[in-house]
């Protein structure tokens, strides 16, 4: 028995049913598919959550809010809304941009990992071969 | 401390064998206990209290990935608020899907930390997630053991304004449901966004899991009991500072209670994770053609351990062969008769017969006494192992 081939054998085994899955399924992608797919559900997260903490907000505080409310306040309570909205999406869109850059490299890194393990593989079955027909196809 | 290490190795190794049978019991009992918390704090629907039912979803817990378990937590709590009121239910199932949205998707693998984080603060020992979340983990734990703090906050609120918010009906019209819920969401809201010591708590968590990560992870001797003993220390001044300048009222012995039970498990995972003899330290230097290498190089004691046993059934073989060999002198030689052969001598006298082979590292004759490493190749051959990966 090869001890350090089945030792290998396992690992590939481990990294691809168990322990690299998520990114395996992440190396899948292109860099630039994989990360605009995880701004636009960024965007749709922090619009959906945003509007639960705004209907709160509201649900809560909305009568006195509304109690003697002038035209003004009205604007400036909306640009201040939009405005809340628009440094959230940004601040949440910069950090899933760097988090889902990290995560990509580390599976494209996995993935290049597990090609060089069951290259290894491959070749130590060739090399298997040649020992087991040593003559072959020479007569 | 021998004995110590032996019974460390014991343990790792039953682990390792056993670990496919342990690890759905150890999920198996987190998961009870997660969920007899919430029904022994909450338990306003009885069927929820039945104990087959706990058991049944303990037990798909247990064979299933800590995300079903956090689900069925989540299920569990959600019904149970239910039973309190219909917005009380909502207002958990907004509270758990915003955590979500801002915090939990950037760090999926913490919801062991989300479970466990509540069950510490039910017990009063908070400040031992954080301690073991640094030790064990990175500074994304600071997500579960956060978010642990917020829905266990989340629950207690409920549970304090668990007989007001019975007395309102959730039944009737629209618009006197809704009506009698705006007060009722302006409760919880109140409850949980100006509770200041809920935030008290998330600032102590997240400072001392941060520090004992940073300090762990320094180059320093003893840095491990350090970060157990620096976090545990700063997160009691943080809450005693909190609690004076924020006049809140702070439980000193379930404070030091905390610190105690924070500094043990601390110590424990340090014992079955990091044991290294910090007194065979040994520091390097060298280069190549792109770099200085200053490299501080400490041993793990059960590798220590093990080569102090080598040696010790080396010098013990030896001993037997120059014996052997002594013995093999006083007799006198005897003349083989032609035809009668000679048994091959025993290993153990072949190898004390054989010339001495020079070693590369020369073995001290106590055997205790510390083994000449060279830690140079040793770390030559970790690199050539890091290239590889």
């Amino acid at each position: 028995m090869d001890v350090k081939r089945i030792r290998r054998m396992v690992k590939v085994e481990r990294l691809i049913c168990r322990d690299a899955r998520e990114e395996l399924k992440i190396a899948r992608y292109y860099r630039s598919d994989y990360l605009g797919m995880m701004l636009l559900k960024n965007f749709f997260f922090i619009t959906v959550g945003y509007m639960i903490i705004i209907g709160l907000y509201l649900a809560a505080k909305g009568d006195a809010l509304l109690e003697g409310i002038y035209v003004a306040d009205l604007t400036f309570m909306v640009t201040m809304g939009i405005g809340g909205y628009v440094l959230l999406l940004l601040v949440y869109s910069v950090l899933t941009y760097m988090i889902c850059t990290l995560r990509f490299a580390k599976a494209k890194k996995l993935e290049r990992y597990l090609d060089h393990q069951l290259e290894l593989l491959q070749e130590d079955d060739h090399s298997e071969k040649d020992v087991k027909h040593p003559g072959r196809g020479t007569v | 401390m021998k004995g110590l290490l032996g019974f460390r190795e014991k343990c790792i190794s039953f682990s390792e064998e056993y670990g496919f049978i342990l690890f759905p019991i150890c999920k198996f009992a987190v998961a009870f206990a997660a969920f007899r918390m919430i029904n022994a704090s909450l338990g306003y629907m009885a069927q929820m209290n039945n104990l087959f039912l706990v058991l049944l979803m303990s037990l798909i817990s247990a064979v299933t990935p800590v995300s079903i378990m956090v689900l069925l937590a989540g299920l569990l709590i959600v019904v149970q608020c239910y039973a309190i009121h219909l917005l009380v239910a909502v207002f958990m199932l907004v509270v758990f899907f915003l955590l979500y949205i801002f915090f939990l998707r950037f760090a999926p693998n913490m919801g062991l930390a989300l479970i466990l984080m509540p069950i510490a603060c039910q017990i009063g020992v908070p400040s031992v997630l954080p301690v073991a979340c640094g030790l064990l983990g990175g500074p994304a734990g600071v997500i579960g053991v956060c978010g642990g703090g917020v829905v266990y906050s989340a629950l207690s609120v409920v549970i304090q304004n668990a007989p007001s918010l019975q007395k309102s009906t959730s039944s009737g019209s629209l618009s006197t449901m809704i009506q009698e819920a705006l007060p009722l969401l302006t409760l919880l809201l109140d409850g949980l966004l100006k509770n200041a010591e809920l935030m008290l708590m998330l600032i102590a968590l997240a400072a001392t899991l941060l520090i004992v990560y940073f300090v762990r992870r320094m180059s320093m001797d003893y840095s491990w009991h350090i970060a157990i003993v620096g976090g545990t220390l700063s997160y009691a001044v943080l809450i005693l500072a909190g609690g004076f300048f924020m006049d809140m009222t702070v439980s000193l012995p379930q404070l030091l209670l905390s610190a105690a039970a924070a500094v043990a498990v601390g110590e424990g995972i340090r014992f079955f994770c990091f044991q290294v003899d910090y007194s065979s330290t040994q520091h390097l230097q060298f280069e190549d053609d792109e770099y200085y290498y200053y490299v501080k190089a400490v041993p793990k004691t059960a590798w220590l351990e093990r080569q102090r046993q080598k040696r010790k059934q080396a010098a013990a073989q030896k001993k037997q062969a120059a014996v052997q060999r002594k013995q093999a002198q006083s007799r006198p030689a005897a003349v083989p008769s032609p035809g009668v052969q000679i048994a091959p001598a025993s290993p153990a006298i072949s190898a004390a017969l054989e010339p001495p082979v020079q070693q590369r590292h020369p073995v001290s004759a106590d055997p205790l006494e510390m083994p000449a490493v060279d830690f140079r190749d040793q770390l030559e051959e970790t690199l050539r192992n890091i290239q590889d990966i």
